[in-house]
């Protein structure tokens, strides 16, 4: 390998993905978990963080087995070893940060359905050395963290008045304590995740013309 | 390639020897996890029964040690096991049963079920924890309620729930919640000796002893915590003598 690990064209990688090649945004992969957990910014973070295990283990894994999976079952091969991945994380979750594991529920096991790590496999680990598989792992990884936690900040602060958990909106500004605010339920569900990411497409191709799609 | 990686004979080896490694690595972590996997489960479930108590409360106990609230625990509380019929169960550690999956075994009708509760006794007062399990919109709820010495009147509770929704039906674990419960004592058999519980209804009167209003916008999770405390007492106030 001629290029190092840093080169212009593996920091490509990483940038792109959070950007122009947004897995959430652009390429509008993986929603199902953006609508999920981000009700709250802590449960977004061990989320993305999660997925961001699995996304570069499985891509490196994948890469460097890349010549010797055989066509016929390589999809299900990429399924055992990120079923494998997730597992593993579970099962670090619930051992060392139960509080956050019981609140991810079965968010955690359907990293293995997250068409984002699929999709990587499938797109670039299978054609691309470790070191590049690696650096777009990270790159897709933090392309799908920064929406999400973009969209749980949004949902907890208007949803809670809460952020990590902590009192952001004093009660005392609430309308059943004598105040003027109230807290907007609709922030809690779903659709409005949707809504939040639909805003930072909005914004994002607006920004960026050559975005949009022509019909 | 010295080899076809896209023969049959080599398709089938590499399946087999993918899934028997990471059959082996996974079963080496399970193996190695399960002990701090337990003990956070252990440890939950200690902080229920003596937050419902109220030698702290669930928030307090997240900042403990494991080893500070099992050791509370230890010195200050003891357990039984009781059948439907308000018989003790010799031979059973009521600490084990998981009260969610003993609501949930498909076969267990409420006499097929073993109804642990446990007693915690810090010296001065003695109060008895009363866990239950119920349905909630989602999934499973459940709660540790604890009772004064007179055996009936509800000073502290504990909610739970597997994936309620936030803001909504997961706010039976809030303390606002909670407090419904303790602001005005709510008693489970009323003065004449009848069975009554506390109903959780949409404009109850908070005031009265058997009755709660219920959370807006969680009909189904106030109901389904209704339930559970409705039917949740009967083997308890058997044992006790308070109902035939």
């Amino acid at each position: 390998m001629s290029d190092s690990l840093f080169s212009k064209k593996n920091m490509k990688l990483i940038k792109d993905p959070l950007n122009e090649s947004n897995p959430i945004s652009i390429q509008v992969l993986g929603i199902c978990s953006a609508l999920a957990i981000t009700i709250m910014v802590k449960n977004a973070f061990v989320m993305s963080a999660s997925v961001m295990f699995v996304l570069i283990f499985s891509n490196v894994i994948i890469s460097l087995l890349r010549n010797y999976i055989p066509d016929r079952i390589r999809i299900i091969v990429q399924l055992v070893i990120v079923a494998a991945l997730v597992i593993t994380v579970d099962q670090i979750l619930k051992a060392y940060v139960y509080d956050v594991s019981k609140q991810l529920s079965v968010f955690v096991g359907l990293i293995i359905t997250n068409c984002i790590i699929m999709g990587r496999l499938e797109a670039f680990a299978l054609g691309n050395k470790p070191g590049p598989s690696f650096m777009d792992a990270i790159g897709n990884g933090l392309g799908y963290g920064w929406i999400l936690m973009a969209v749980a900040i949004v949902r907890e602060l208007f949803g809670t008045g809460k952020l990590w958990g902590l009192t952001i909106i004093p009660d005392s500004f609430l309308y059943k304590n004598g105040g003027f605010y109230e807290h907007n339920g609709l922030m809690l569900f779903p659709p409005m995740a949707l809504i939040c990411v639909a805003i930072i497409i909005w914004i994002q191709r607006s920004k960026n013309r050559n975005l949009i799609e022509e019909n | 390639m010295a080899f076809d990686k896209n023969s049959t004979g080599y398709t089938i080896g590499f399946a087999v020897a993918l899934v028997a490694i990471s059959g082996a690595l996974l079963a080496f972590l399970s193996v190695s996890l399960k002990e701090a996997q337990t003990s956070n489960i252990d440890n939950e479930k200690r902080a229920f029964i003596l937050s419902a108590a109220g030698a702290f409360t669930m928030e307090e106990s997240k900042a403990m040690s494991k080893a500070q609230i099992s050791e509370i625990y230890e010195t200050k509380v003891s357990s039984k096991v009781i059948a439907f019929d308000g018989k003790l169960v010799e031979g059973k550690e009521a600490f084990d049963i998981d009260i969610v999956k003993e609501f949930k075994a498909t076969k267990a009708t409420p006499e097929q079920r073993m109804y642990p509760y446990f007693e915690y006794n810090d010296g001065s007062t003695v109060k008895y924890i009363v866990p239950m399990a119920g349905n909630g919109l989602w999934g499973p709820v459940w709660a540790y309620v604890a009772l004064e010495n007179d055996q009936n009147t509800i000073t502290g509770i504990v909610f739970d729930h597997k994936s309620e929704t936030p803001g909504l039906g997961a706010e039976i674990t809030s303390p606002s919640f909670i407090s419904k419960f303790i602001d005005y004592p709510k008693q489970i058999v009323d003065e004449k000796g009848a069975y009554k519980s506390v109903s959780i209804i949409k404009g109850g009167d908070p005031t009265t002893k058997h009755e709660i209003d219920a959370i807006a916008g969680a009909t189904i999770t106030s109901k389904g915590v209704s339930t559970m405390l409705k039917e949740a007492f009967i083997p308890y106030m058997k044992y006790w003598g308070k109902i035939q």
